[in-house]
């Protein structure tokens, strides 16, 4: 086959002078004929051709026919060379297992991690919300009034209120608290879902008095009523805090699809609103933008309210979901894309290294007749191969990170994934990044080669003229993407220093409080049977005792809200007495706490006093946090100084309380902005759903049985819902805020190791091919100095260029990185240096071994080869 | 009536073709000549339709050419049967067969059927 066609190559002519030819062969032939009959040579030739009839119409004709062949041949023949291209790529990766393998897992783990990421980035930011209508789902600002806005505005179709809340299950077994909320009939209607079983409200139940419904979710179905398909009717008895006076006997009147999914986790349980509510969601009518919706929404506002009321904002129910979520999904996207960068370069140098030492195949190749594009075209087919392969690869390793790493992912950022955790699937999207992601790949493959194609040439072959230095541009390309990959991986090493460091001071600051050996819970107390504080207290001071005799616990007491806890309370203004400055009112958390609070929390009292039994009944007392202090009074004594919580567009201003003493500050969440706190005691204020800490010698997560039993002991119809420890929950917080950093922080070590490799195979090869002039060197007297400074030289050089290439892609990064999260403090120079220099010390551990391995050449063995 | 003749013809050109070169490798003028002595009394094969016919045939692969030497001592293409022109003709031949049989049917049917 080959043969054929190589000696049809050679020989076959033109189609038009092959039709020519043979036409006038043909013509001559005849004439002869004619000739032998009598005919003069000239008359002989006019019969001849008068026997073609249309000679040109014939010859056209032919033409055509051979060259239709030719185009279709030289088709068939493409194909049958790529097979063949293909085919013989894959001998030589059978050949150079090594080199076929590191290519493709490397590559693999770029396009792995892109696909991973942006499946990430497209459950968030663009897959839309699993509603039927969710492009037009909005969020409407606070400041709404509450009327009804479909029919004269015209620009809501549906609008949704909701108030969320607890619902305590009682009657059989333990009681259990849902989730659950109050919603008008036009939630649901908004939202576009159908429920599984029966049905949602009616716009008639919204209204006071009405009836006790309830919408059940899928799971509780199951749970609390077994699935039962005749539950429609069924009742069941429960505490909503927003009507504690009673339990209600609520009949079920719809079940939830199993694959609904909410925006918000109160979603187990759902009644009607009864009365108004200001409307939070809404269904925009279509062809009415978010902001159209606003400005109507405001000028309703303001007619009523005054032209200066604030704007009542209206804004994608999915871009208010993910907000939060976006900027770090996107800086692990940037991340992923710059570590398939480097993937893409290191696998380049690869095989441009490969493509050096095969130049004695190429050069074979065409002193026997292959076409200089041909081998390009090899080179390419090769790169494509080891590309799609890779590509396969690594979308597989991302389906298995995101079976694998998909939870941790979602609790770290902190949303759930809309649609649930089965939502972190390969979609149609996705499948077209990774695509993109392995033609990328494909590309660079594909124009390397091209780049590179060397000087091969037959002659060197069969001149047997081995060239001492190689080809210039090669060599050229390789430095350039190994300086790039030393760049780029200079700068993920930056942004995952950066994250780090902010990690690290997170993680390491003094919390203020001493989370050893402590248990907690919340308890959610019932408003009719504990109506007054001092039926309330007493239930504290019993519960406190019951706990405290059991054995092991050191201490125990009671705060509406814990540090890193389940529930917050927000900031509140407060206001110093007397003070007409700025610094008179100050943001604060406060804390309502149990007397012994401070104590058993383990935060010192700094100046003056914690709280005191004597203090009950007399003037209204608190404590500060020194930071609060500091901000307050500035370098003025809080003892025995007047606070109170400052007026509000909600709230009137609180009492004067005066402060006792300065507690040592406290960090109560990870954020970026760590409120500092004003201490109230609970014989002061109370609070029904309240955190129980307990210290204890012993394993702190053994405490819940026992403090379960003390609880239903004392009152069996309140709820103990959150038990944890203290560490387990400061833990959580640490590992989402790490999270990042340590995502980040294995990215970079990741394309550290590519681009020390990178640099090490360069090297190695450079060696390799500058056996013979290292060897001359030697002779003439060049010392082992000589020779890895030799070696080194270039090494050295591209390492360089690459760190200050890196160091400014770095200064670029780190501003993203700051503009984007919050968390992100300053970069350090110290910390930049030392990254500068343990790539550097890496590069030169990857420069040092082939340098050594140069310097103990052997020249004599060296020259005979 | 002539160009009846000649498109039935033109149909069986290719296996007449196909049938000259399945007894050796021939140029253009030999395979008109040898077809123009079988054939002479019954048809006449023109120049015209021959070349083109060759040359399509040689694109569906069924003849392949070679060059050789004439017998005027110049260089002349030869054309060669290939193993799918070889399939071809049995093709074609086969065909022919079942042709000629329903037609002879058909036209001396009543011959046959008066005896």
């Amino acid at each position: 086959m080959r043969e054929r066609r190589l000696s049809r190559e050679v020989v076959r002519l033109p189609v038009k002078s092959e039709v020519d030819d043979e036409l006038a062969f043909h013509v001559a032939m005849r004439a002869r004929e004619f000739e032998a009959r009598g005919y003069s040579p000239h008359e002989a030739e006019a019969e001849a051709l008068r026997m073609f009839r249309e000679l040109e119409q014939v010859r056209a004709e032919c033409i055509r026919e051979g060259q239709t062949r030719e185009r279709e041949m030289s088709r068939a023949e493409y194909l049958v060379e790529l097979v063949q291209d293909f085919r013989f790529a894959l001998r030589q990766f059978a050949r150079a297992r090594g080199f076929a393998a590191s290519t493709v897992l490397i590559l693999a783990l770029g396009i792995g991690c892109v696909t991973l990421m942006f499946s990430v980035a497209n459950v968030y930011l663009l897959r839309p919300l699993p509603y039927p209508n969710a492009e037009r789902l909005v969020f409407v600002g606070s400041g709404a009034p509450t009327v009804d806005w479909r029919t004269p505005q015209n620009v809501f179709s549906e609008v949704g209120a909701w108030d969320l809340d607890a619902f305590t299950m009682v009657g059989s077994g333990e009681p259990e608290e849902l989730l659950g909320s109050w919603v008008n009939a036009g939630f649901f209607r908004a939202l576009g879902v159908k429920p599984a079983l029966g049905r949602f409200f009616t716009d008639d139940e919204n209204r006071p008095g009405g009836p006790s419904v309830a919408v059940i979710s899928h799971a509780v179905w199951q749970s609390r009523f077994a699935g039962d398909v005749k539950v429609l009717g069924k009742t069941f008895r429960a505490y909503a805090s927003d009507n504690p006076e009673e339990a209600e006997l609520y009949t079920v009147v719809g079940v939830l699809p199993q694959d609904f999914w909410s925006f918000f986790p109160f979603a187990q349980v759902f009644a009607p609103l009864r009365g108004e509510r200001t409307v939070t969601m809404a269904l925009l009518r279509p062809g009415v933008t978010a902001s159209d919706a606003s400005r109507v929404v405001t000028g309703l506002r303001r007619a009523t309210a005054g032209a200066k009321a604030a704007e009542i904002t209206v804004e994608s129910v999915q871009a208010r979901y993910a907000a939060e979520v976006k900027p770090k999904v996107v800086v692990l996207l940037g991340a992923v894309v710059l570590l398939l960068l480097i993937a893409c370069a290191n696998a380049a140098v690869l095989l441009l290294v490969r493509a050096g030492a095969r130049e004695d195949e190429f050069s074979t190749r065409i002193a026997l007749g292959a076409g200089r594009g041909r081998i390009a075209r090899q080179l390419i087919v090769e790169g494509l191969a080891l590309a799609s392969a890779a590509g396969v690869l690594g979308i597989a390793l991302a389906q298995l990170g995101a079976k694998s790493l998909g939870p941790i992912i979602e609790a770290r950022l902190g949303r759930a994934i809309p649609g649930g955790a089965a939502a972190l699937t390969l979609d149609w999207r996705v499948a077209l990044a990774a695509l993109a992601a392995t033609v990328v790949c494909g590309c660079v493959f594909g124009l390397v080669p091209l780049f590179a194609r060397g000087r091969g040439s037959a002659e060197s072959v069969l001149t047997s003229a081995r060239r001492v230095t190689e080809s210039r541009t090669r060599q050229r390309l390789r430095s350039v993407l190994i300086t790039g990959e030393v760049a780029l991986s200079l700068a993920l090493l930056t942004s995952a220093g950066l994250l780090v460091r902010s990690a690290w001071h997170l993680l390491r600051q003094d919390l203020g409080f001493s989370s050893a050996n402590t248990f907690t819970a919340y308890i959610n107390m019932r408003q009719a049977r504990y109506p007054t504080d001092e039926a309330r207290i007493a239930f504290y001071e019993r519960l406190l005792a019951r706990v405290q005799s059991e054995s092991g616990v050191t201490g125990a007491t009671l705060a509406q809200t814990i540090p890193f806890g389940e529930y917050s309370r927000g900031t509140e203004t407060l206001e110093a007495e007397g003070q007409l400055q700025a610094s008179a009112q100050q943001q604060a958390v406060l804390q309502l706490v149990h007397d012994s609070y401070l104590r058993t929390m383990n935060i010192p009292v700094v100046r003056g006093r914690g709280f005191e039994k004597s203090d009950r009944g007399g003037e209204p007392v608190a404590l500060v946090s020194s930071d609060l202090a500091q901000r307050l009074w500035p370098g003025g004594n809080p003892i025995g100084q007047r606070l109170r919580t400052a007026k509000s567009e909600y709230a009137e201003a609180g009492e004067w309380m005066r402060v006792i003493g300065v507690a040592a500050p406290v960090i109560n969440s990870l954020r970026a902005q760590d409120p500092p706190e004003v201490y109230v005691s609970m014989t002061q204020a109370t609070a029904l759903l309240t955190a129980v800490v307990v210290r204890t010698r012993a394993n702190p997560a053994d405490v819940g049985p026992a403090f379960r039993r003390i609880v239903s002991e004392l009152d069996p119809e309140i709820p103990v819902t959150n038990p944890t420890t203290m560490r387990a929950l400061v833990g959580q917080a640490q590992a989402n805020s790490a999270f990042l950093a340590a995502f980040l922080a294995g990215f970079a070590a990741f394309a550290l190791l590519l681009a020390v490799f990178g640099l090490y195979a360069v090297i190695a090869y450079n060696v390799e091919q500058e056996r013979k002039a290292i060897a001359i060197r030697m002779v003439v007297g060049a010392t082992v100095r000589d020779v890895v400074r030799l070696v080194m030289r270039r090494g050295v050089a591209i390492t360089v260029a690459g760190l200050a290439a890196g160091s400014i892609l770095g200064v670029l990064v780190t501003t993203q990185l700051q503009r984007r999260l919050d968390s992100v403090q300053g970069g350090s120079i110290a910390v930049f240096a030392l990254q500068i220099m343990v790539l550097a010390l890496a590069a030169l551990a990857a420069m040092w071994v082939p340098a050594r391995r140069a310097a103990r050449t052997d020249p004599a063995s060296a020259l005979r080869s | 009536m002539v160009k009846q003749k000649s498109d039935l013809l033109h149909g069986t050109l290719d296996a007449l073709i196909l049938k000259t070169l399945s007894w050796g490798p021939r140029h253009g003028y030999a395979i008109a000549k040898w077809l123009e002595e079988r054939m002479a009394a019954a048809v006449k094969i023109e120049e015209g339709s021959l070349y083109p016919a060759l040359y399509r045939l040689e694109r569906r692969g069924w003849i392949e050419p070679e060059w050789g030497t004439s017998e005027l001592g110049r260089r002349a293409k030869f054309y060669r049967i290939t193993k799918h022109g070889e399939a071809e003709l049995r093709r074609e031949t086969s065909e022919w067969e079942r042709f000629s049989v329903a037609v002879t049917a058909v036209l001396l049917g009543p011959a046959e059927a008066a005896t």
